[in-house]
């Protein structure tokens, strides 16, 4: 074909092609038989998904309830309610808590943040469950605070690469994803305020932290973002499936988390797995969304549900793993056959429990002294806070004794 | 999906042209891919018959969703005449116009592209960018989302000048990317265009391309007068004459760009 046949050619098919592809989004194009099929639709979920970037106010963000890992250690959150005009005074005592159990007396997170110092590196990240903490059982309290420590520096250092995901209620912002992320803003806050310079010079203003903005808490969602960041341990893996069999079952069925005696009595609403059955062809999405292989596995988290409250608790804070969990159990169980036979009188139990209390709040009101008096505000938070704590502690021991 | 970006700080090399083909190539043979125009001038948009709008502009910069960016062409524009009906694969352009020269003053931060064609990471096969070639802000945050670059060049001494330039610029990258745990920008190929086999200085020419970057350089793109009437005419060369030789060259092209992507490493 020559040149110039060619050329007539194209005109006339250029004619046959007046549709303009131009005025068509791929939805309409597909039903003029572009062929777009699934696609049109995919791009259209991926849109859905996508929300702009917004700078929202941290003092403005809530925790979300149900939010499967618990970033701060439970004694801590029993003080002090998980509220945005708490976090200070969290980290403040948290910092004296870690003096305390180290016995490094002048320990503090300033040099971290301003990379001076790093933390003690692969203890702060081996929060792996199959590493548990067993190997420094004391120093819980630290590897907990270090993490989100080493977060905060590295977010001063390099900035948020992801930003966390928010729905937006009447006054106030929920967490989605990214609670660590906006405690680590309220450390750079406190320590470094607005106009923060960074180390290539720009500057950066920490009461804002940049989100994204979505329509409804989707726990599926939350579960992906869990498993690409971090590894959980095995308590928040067993929320985690709670919270998705939750959601398969519909949430009309269960008891809100306020209205529930502690979060684990929340979770524990489908520690029945012949009442909450995974439903027909779900076990593959949860299975993937849980980062398990087995069945057998969602059976073993699905166990810890079950936990007495304290092992609960301190596998939690401790990150034990869901194996160790097991053994605990069964030990405890046996162990507690045995004694259930052999209570002469609950009482010494109970004696013995305010003396140990009464012993620790000496011990730390000892340490809070031996601070110097230019934190007299701080220790004053600090007691009152420890009274207040005292107190329920006797409230418990009144109840039990009764 | 894959990240591709048509690169050389010199106009008139060839990207657009590598760009159309290689990415109506990879979707006549099955994929989902897009093209973004990133050029203020166009061509890219225009090559398959699409009107210059700033589809670019509003999707890095004003955020809009990509069923209101993104254009399907028209099988008929890009796949070979008889076979257009049973194309699995599917092309869309991100069109450009001029206003995509005001994008790097309007973006916060290098990973903005990263950020939004993330989103479409299990929808799509294959990203194509071709570039313009002064750079500026917008192309560090293509950089960013870029897995692999192709960098056309013409066989005369002077067009190697910005192909350094453009080698020197990936490598600034790369310390920064390391930073975000982002794979290195790969290399996928030196391709020599508008080749004439008959001069000695093109001969010249590649024979120190080859050993400047070794396996690196493509089998060299023929020049042909066929190629401007492939513009002008809004379509591909796999479209308006399927059966030449330069569509073979084209197919060679797509076939040297697949055997890179799928290599071991
Ligand atoms: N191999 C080739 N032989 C002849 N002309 C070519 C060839 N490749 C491209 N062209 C033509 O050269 C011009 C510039 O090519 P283009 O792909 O637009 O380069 P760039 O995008 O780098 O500016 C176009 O008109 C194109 O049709
Ligand atoms: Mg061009």
């Amino acid at each position: 074909m020559s040149s110039r046949e060619r050329r007539r050619k194209i005109q006339t098919e250029d004619n046959l092609l007046s549709a303009n592809p131009n005025t068509l989004d791929p939805k309409t194009a597909d039903a003029i038989g572009f062929g777009l099929g699934d696609l049109a639709l995919e791009i259209a979920a991926a849109d859905n998904d996508f929300q702009a970037i917004e700078a929202v106010s941290i003092q403005e963000i809530h925790p979300n309830s149900i939010q499967p890992r618990y970033s701060i250690p439970h004694d801590l959150t029993d003080i002090f309610a998980l509220h945005p005009g708490n976090i200070v005074d969290i980290f403040e005592r948290w910092i004296i808590e870690v003096q305390l159990e180290t016995g490094q007396k002048d320990f503090d997170i300033l040099p971290y943040l301003q990379g001076q110092a790093t933390s003690r590196g692969a203890r702060a990240e081996s929060d792996a469950p199959d590493q548990s903490a067993a190997d420094q059982p004391l120093f819980g309290k630290e590897t907990a605070l270090m993490k989100i420590v080493d977060l905060a520096a590295s977010i001063r250092r390099d900035g948020l690469s992801n930003p966390i995901s928010l729905v937006r209620h009447a006054d106030h912002y929920e967490i989605e994803t990214g609670e660590r992320r906006w405690l680590a803003y309220h450390i750079l806050y406190w320590k470094f305020g607005d106009g923060d310079r960074r180390s290539d010079g720009s500057v950066v203003n920490w009461s804002r932290i940049p989100a994204r903005v979505v329509n409804q808490v989707d726990v599926w969602r939350q579960a992906s973002e869990n498993n690409a960041r971090d590894n959980l341990n095995a308590i928040s893996r067993a929320r985690q499936l709670s919270l998705l069999l939750m959601d398969l079952h519909g949430w009309d069925n269960f008891v809100k988390i306020d209205a529930c005696e502690n979060e684990q009595a929340f979770y524990a609403q489908v520690a029945d797995g012949a009442a909450w059955r995974i439903p027909r062809g779900q076990g593959e999405r949860l299975l993937n969304a849980m980062g398990l292989s087995d069945a057998g596995q969602l059976r073993q988290y699905r166990a810890l549900l079950r936990l007495p409250a304290d092992l609960w608790r301190r596998g939690d804070d401790e990150n034990l793993t869901e194996g160790e969990l097991r053994k605990m159990k069964a030990a405890l169980d046996n162990v507690t056959r045995v004694t259930i036979q052999k209570s002469k009188s609950k009482k010494d139990a109970v004696a013995r429990l305010a003396a140990d209390a009464t012993q620790w709040r000496n011990k730390l009101r000892k340490e809070i002294n031996s601070l110097d008096n230019n934190n007299k505000p701080k220790i004053r938070r600090l007691i009152e806070a420890e009274i207040r704590q005292l107190m329920r502690l006797i409230a418990d021991i009144d109840e039990s004794h009764t | 999906m894959k990240i591709i970006t048509l690169l050389n700080e010199k106009g008139g090399v060839g990207k657009t042209t590598l760009a159309t083909h290689l990415s109506a190539g990879l979707a006549i043979r099955g994929k989902r891919v897009i093209l973004v125009d990133a050029d203020p001038q166009g061509h890219a948009t225009i090559a398959f018959g699409l009107s210059k709008e700033p589809g670019f502009y509003d999707l890095i910069v004003r955020n809009a969703p990509f069923q209101k960016v993104l254009r399907p062409v028209p099988a008929e524009r890009f796949n070979v005449p008889d076979e257009a009906h049973n194309t699995n694969g599917q092309l869309l352009v991100v069109p450009s116009n001029i206003e995509t020269r005001s994008i790097a003053g309007n973006i916060s931060d290098a990973f903005t592209v990263l950020k939004r064609f993330n989103q479409l990471r299990n929808a799509i096969d294959f990203v194509f960018f071709d570039t313009s070639p002064t750079p500026s802000l917008l192309h560090s945050s293509i950089y960013m989302a870029t897995d692999g670059i192709i960098y056309p060049t013409k066989c005369e001494a002077w067009s190697f000048d910005g192909l350094r330039e453009s080698l020197t610029h990936k490598d600034q990258f790369s310390p920064i990317r390391q930073q975000y745990n982002l794979n290195d920008i790969k290399v996928l190929g030196v391709v020599p265009t508008m080749y004439r086999g008959r001069t000695l200085e093109h001969q010249d020419n590649l024979r120190r391309l080859q050993d400047t970057f070794g396996s690196l350089v493509w089998k060299p793109l023929p020049v042909r007068t066929i190629w401007t009437e492939v513009a002008s005419a809004r379509r591909t060369v796999f479209s308006l004459a399927p059966g030449s030789g330069t569509a073979e060259d084209a197919w060679h092209l797509v076939d040297q760009l697949e055997d890179r992507i799928y290599e071991q490493p």
